[in-house]
């Protein structure tokens, strides 16, 4: 596939050859790649929408949570059949064309790169729990007050950290994640059993549901913090094209994750709820795994610590996640014509689109400052814009699975997400219906309570809609059509690409079926 | 992130059935998951895939037919190999027109008899395998040429074809349509030859 993209940009450039990215991906690190991303966001949500959830915080998590199965389910089913960089960005492309592409594609960077500064900031300052002078300190710098550059530069140092790792390679990259997403998910489950077996009370449970039931709106704007516990999935598919046997890998890493999440992301408010009253995690948002592990026996006296270590190193696995999928992202854009050839460059030596971890990593960095010198509101400004970006894109991909289905019956799929109605010659994906209501649902949510998502989240789409028209101008490309390609050429070069030959031959056989029959 | 407070971690243990369940029901699910996830099926080589999904890529297998035993057995044979992937019959009984006559000139009753006995005889061969079958009557100046339109016409993937090579005997019809057949295939072809009584 790639071969066929550079071909084509070639052609516009001039160049011959061009260097490829590096299958290194296991599946082990595949699932890592959606985990380290959705872990340390259920890490993160759980204060916050106990807060406003309350006794019925395992309700706004399962709400959450059947949206997330259904995009889950539509994503396993495209990045196992167009296993390349971009992810739900490409699947637009695909599916919808170019303007849905870019739009997907915009909303995805920005949920990658609040991804990175986010959790960049918020590793950091995990780090500094054993540090309390770095988290104490603040001066004023003219008109900014309470600033901590202490915290600030170990933000920096993270975010340019986590370049080096993933300019150096997609391996190191990918073994950082699988030996910290290891530890966190065997840390997470010792919480999550121990709790359950020797400190739960379901009596307790059921006392805080059925009298601490919060109001609808409060429920509504709790589901959509909780969705954030479930952005990431998109990770997998930004890693396909560096995933060693990815039609085989995606489909397995992907279910995995989807019923593996889910399962720890209802387990952590229904154990909390038996053993602690709400208003204790809600006003605990900063470390809400923390207060509760220390509540357990057995393992409460190590709470503290250990919390802050699984603190720091999932939420430092996320920004890494972040740096990966925004890097793989733009070049998957620039690659489609989408943004400037100059984009996708590899470096020949670590075969890593190394100009876009760069500037990516640059953006998430002013982010944080941005952030750091704001003071706190800055900060919710970036969770509610980072769930506005993830769910825009989920709407647009949920929409191409239903569109891929209808133009590209005949691709192979390794994996076929289940409840079809067949609709004269096309089978119609009811999951991606009810994706594209739900995440829709979710997105005009979110605008509604969310004061800052509607302000930025579009101001962040129209600018990368300037840069796009401004692009497509400038190499006489046409703005709201998309440009031609041969898409079932293309599929065959990812396949071959890939060494999955099962699927290859399924589907040369379909297109010379199709041409003896044209 | 607050200090954790020593006293808040002295915690006493509760065990509630539930609970326990719960915690072993997670363990349990978490394991089989991964389980799941980490073994992955062996990857297929190029060529084993070449081979495996050419004869699954079989939709249509045209069987020309004879009311005779080895064309029937021909019709069991493609049943055989189409049930395993879904594939479909197309029998036709292929009526060879004199070169004096027009293709579309009334033939005599008793052959188009015939030809819709042998088609309904091999018709209840594809039903015992519950396989789809379409029976159709061809005109031709030779059986070859019927054949080939047939394969034309539905689009068949694959012709199987049974046939009787008798010893001291001159070349059946079938064996006649063979060679020719073969000279330039419409597709894959599949020649069954039962040895001679």
């Amino acid at each position: 596939m790639i071969a066929l993209l550079y071909a084509r940009r070639n052609a516009m450039s001039g160049h011959e050859t061009k260097v490829k990215l590096r299958r290194e991906v296991s599946v082990w690190g595949s699932f890592c790649w959606g985990y380290a991303d959705v872990g340390a966001d259920v890490y993160v949500a759980l204060g916050l929408v106990m807060a406003a959830a309350q006794g019925a915080t395992p309700l706004a998590f399962a709400i959450a949570g059947t949206v997330y199965i259904f995009v889950g389910l539509a994503y396993t089913e495209m990045a196992s059949a167009y296993p390349v960089a971009g992810g739900g960005q490409y699947f637009a492309l695909r599916g919808l064309g170019d303007v849905w592409s870019l739009i997907c594609g915009a909303g995805l960077l920005l949920a990658y790169t609040v991804d990175v500064a986010l959790f960049a900031t918020a590793s950091a300052g995990y780090i500094n729990f054993f540090f309390p002078a770095v988290r104490e300190f603040a001066i004023d710098i003219g008109p900014f007050k309470d600033v901590n550059l202490i915290w600030l530069a170990e933000t920096l140092f993270l975010i340019l950290l986590l370049a080096v790792l993933n300019i150096k390679g997609i391996r190191e990259s990918s073994l950082f994640n699988e030996t910290l997403g290891a530890l966190d998910l065997i840390l997470e489950t010792t919480v999550i059993v121990i709790g359950f077996a020797f400190a739960w009370r379901p009596d307790y449970f059921l006392h805080q549901w059925e009298t601490q039931f919060p109001t609808t709106e409060n429920l509504a704007y709790a589901i959509t913090i909780a969705v954030i516990s479930y952005v990431g999935l998109e990770s997998i598919s930004q890693a396909a094209q560096e995933t060693i046997r990815p039609t085989t890998v995606i489909p397995r890493s992907s279910l995995a994750l989807i019923v593996l999440v889910l399962m720890f992301a209802l387990a952590f408010p229904t154990v909390s709820l038996g053993i602690v009253d709400w208003q204790t995690i809600a006003k605990r948002e900063g470390d809400p795994i923390a207060h509760l592990a220390s509540h357990l026996p057995f393992i409460g006296f190590l709470a503290g610590p250990a919390a802050a270590i699984l603190g720091a190193t999932i939420l430092l696995i996320s920004a890494n996640t972040g740096v990966m999928g925004a890097s793989r992202l733009a070049y998957s854009m620039s690659e489609t014509n989408l943004m400037g050839a100059w984009l996708s460059h590899v470096h020949p030596k670590f075969r890593t689109p190394v100009r876009t971890i760069v500037i990516f990593s640059g953006i998430a960095a002013l982010q944080a400052l941005w952030a750091f010198f704001s003071g706190r509101r800055a900060m919710d400004t970036l969770v509610d814009i980072y769930a506005f970006g993830a769910m825009l894109a989920y709407f647009v991909s949920c929409l191409s699975l239903i569109a891929l289905r209808i133009k590209e019956p005949h691709t192979p799929r390794a994996f076929k997400a289940p409840l079809n109605v067949r609709l004269g010659n096309h089978e119609i994906p009811v999951i991606g219906v009810l994706g594209a209501l739900g995440t829709f649902a979710m997105l005009v949510t979110i605008m509604w309570t969310h004061h800052s998502a509607r302000i930025f989240g579009p101001i962040w789409v129209a600018i990368w809609f300037a840069v796009y028209i401004w692009h497509r101008r400038r190499n006489g490309l046409p703005i709201f059509r998309s440009t031609k390609c041969n898409w079932d050429e293309e599929q065959l070069k990812i396949l071959s690409d890939t060494g999955e030959w099962e699927l290859y031959e399924r589907l040369r056989i379909e297109l010379e079926r199709r041409s003896k029959r044209s | 992130m607050h200090g954790t407070n020593v006293s808040e971690a002295a915690s006493v243990v509760v065990s509630h059935p539930l609970g326990v369940a719960i915690a072993i029901l997670f363990i349990i699910i978490l394991g089989v998951v991964l389980f799941w996830m980490l073994h992955l099926p062996q990857p297929m080589p190029q060529e084993v895939a070449r081979a495996v999904y050419s004869v699954e890529a079989i939709r249509k297998i045209v069987v020309p037919i004879l009311d005779l035993y080895y064309s029937e057995r021909a019709v069991e044979l493609a049943c055989r190999l189409g049930k395993l992937h879904n594939a479909e019959l197309v029998l036709i009984y292929i009526v060879e027109v004199p070169r004096l006559l027009t293709l579309d000139s009334p033939l005599p009753s008793n052959i188009e008899g015939r030809a819709k006995m042998a088609l309904e005889g091999a018709k209840r061969i594809a039903e015992r395998h519950a396989i789809k079958a379409t029976t159709d009557i061809i005109r031709a100046r030779e059986a070859n040429e019927g054949i080939r339109k047939a394969v034309q016409a539905y689009h068949g993937d694959m012709v199987v074809l049974g046939m009787q090579l008798a010893k001291d005997r001159p070349p059946t019809l079938f064996a006649r349509t063979v060679e020719a057949l073969l000279r330039q295939p419409p597709c894959e072809v599949v020649i069954d030859s039962v040895p001679a009584a």
